[in-house]
């Protein structure tokens, strides 16, 4: 009889356990909740595996949750327009540089830490890469500061007459600072423009370029605009990526519309807008929200 | 253009859906952006799961990256007929796994955590406990014990540490998380019921006399 009752109790006990994980989780129907719940206030076994599975339960709900890193997004468009195609498969060996070194490095030894792995491999690497360089390529004594572009290459492409805009307000005042009417070119397509310059001015002093690569350049206006005043800023070959809470800009400048716009500062100098937006129009800026719910200041090239 | 606001934090399920639909279609017709979108919608959520499931940040930054560069390399493959953020799981969970996978053939979880040891006056030290409270939370700080119950979760095996992820710290439901993992809805149930107690199991060993 007694064997009997606690076959049955067993088998309760059985479906109960079955039910539990649901239990926990609230995911039961009131009738099997009170079922469990009716089990659990006499079966102390039972009991305590409930008990059990809402600890690890409510211990992992608990863990307090890792955040992206802020430029995660910018880190994962990197990766996309680095990698070649068809290199992430899912199966693939991990890519991460630590990794890679782990690959190689159980031959030579176990380090303790892998990070001092890492920095012991980029020792012996640089150090073999500059002995068999210096052997190579002996040191040469004279180091060619090249601007990031060539001042012949942008005379040229001046006298091409590139640009295809009509100058805005904000070339007028410029060139009322900087003297008078016939400095105001009347077409800025045509080679005329260039003349009267290249007499006024040394195209070779560093002063007359104040920024020298596009991406200087587009850093200049941007730190020039009250709106991005504590976003943080990417500097990119052609211009910068802008990054605030909300927002991610990719603001790049062609390099003909950077001849152009250096031409500009030399004919109107170089007090630069302080708005984004009206740089745009001027200097042929693209802008492109690479996320942006709401733009503040209009897009137009996109 | 810009339909709506950065979806940081996850809405319901059906509108989270109906805005992945659009990014998606919006993604697929050329506009880069909308990619972007659902990188911001889903990286807390991958990451934060790559970390739980590798215990290494280094580790699941890495790994969650890879994520979103294979969404976006085969989102032109996505039929639709599972949930996207059930195939966002999926992808993850199949990266973890062979992260980890290649990680633990290099033994690299000797001498790594992803909350790192407690530094005590004796130097510093992986979190334990050393006295006879049956419940382990009550004699650790909240910062310790997390650190211990990382430590734990590293040392089940891989389908049971996914399993209880997706549920307890995913929030998914046994439905999906059976999409997600290829799983009969009993076998995930069961696999939970027995993840749980292995868990509560090894942090009951650690408080052990």
């Amino acid at each position: 009889m007694n064997l009997r009752k606690d076959q049955r109790s067993r088998r309760k006990c059985r479906k109960i356990m079955a039910l539990l994980v649901e239990f926990v989780d609230n995911e039961l129907d009131p009738e099997r909740a009170k079922m469990v719940d009716d089990h659990l206030r006499v079966c102390s076994s039972c009991r305590q595996e409930c008990e059990d599975l809402k600890t690890s339960k409510e211990l992992i709900s608990s863990l307090p949750e890792h955040a992206a890193p802020a430029d995660f997004l910018i880190a994962v468009r990197r990766r996309i327009s680095s990698e070649p195609e068809g290199s992430e498969g899912i199966e693939k060996a991990p890519e991460s540089v630590p990794g890679r070194f782990r690959n190689v490095l159980p031959f030579l030894f176990r380090p303790p830490v892998p990070q001092l792995a890492l920095a012991a491999s980029f020792v012996l690497v640089f150090t073999f890469a500059f002995m068999l360089g210096r052997h190579l390529f002996p040191i040469q004594d004279v180091l060619v500061a090249s601007p990031a572009i060539p001042l012949t290459a942008s005379r040229a492409s001046l006298e091409r007459g590139t640009d295809e805009a009509s100058p805005a307000a904000f070339h007028e005042r410029g060139s009322e600072l900087s003297g008078g009417p016939e400095a105001r070119p009347s077409s800025f397509g045509e080679p005329a423009d260039i003349q009267p310059v290249s007499t006024r001015y040394n195209l070779d002093s560093p002063m007359v370029y104040p920024y020298q690569t596009p991406s200087e350049f587009v850093q200049a206006l941007i730190r020039n605009d009250p709106q991005f005043k504590n976003a943080e800023i990417y500097p990119q070959p052609q211009g910068a990526l802008i990054h605030t809470p909300l927002h991610l800009y990719e603001i790049t400048i062609s390099n003909t519309a950077f001849l152009r716009a250096q031409r500009l500062m030399l004919l109107h100098g170089t007090k630069l807008p302080n708005n984004i937006t009206q740089a745009q129009t001027i200097y042929h800026l693209k802008i492109s929200a690479l996320l942006s719910p709401l733009l503040p200041v209009q897009i137009q090239n996109r | 253009m810009f339909a709506r606001a950065s979806g940081e934090t996850s809405g319901s399920e059906g509108s989270e859906g109906d805005d992945d639909a659009v990014f998606i279609e919006r993604f697929l017709a050329g506009d880069e952006g909308a990619f972007n979108q659902l990188v911001l919608a889903y990286k807390n959520r991958v990451f934060n799961l790559c970390c739980r499931f590798l215990g290494n940040q280094h580790e699941a930054e890495d790994v969650a990256q890879e994520v979103f560069v294979t969404l976006y390399r085969s989102l032109k493959k996505f039929r639709g007929e599972s949930s996207f953020s059930t195939w966002v799981y999926r992808i993850t969970v199949n990266h973890c796994k062979n992260r980890l996978k290649y990680l633990s053939r290099r033994q690299y979880f000797q001498s790594s955590s992803l909350e790192g040891p407690i530094e005590t006056e004796e130097g510093e030290v992986y979190p334990s406990i050393q006295d006879d409270s049956p419940n382990p939370e009550e004699s650790l700080s909240r910062r310790e014990l997390d650190a211990l119950v990382q430590e734990k979760i590293n040392e089940l095996d891989s389908e049971h540490r996914m399993v209880i992820l997706l549920r307890d710290l995913g929030g998914l439901s046994y439905q999906e998380i059976a999409r997600v993992l290829d799983l009969k809805e009993g076998t995930v149930k069961s696999r939970i019921h027995r993840a749980r107690l292995e868990l509560k199991d090894k942090l009951g060993k650690e408080s052990g006399p």
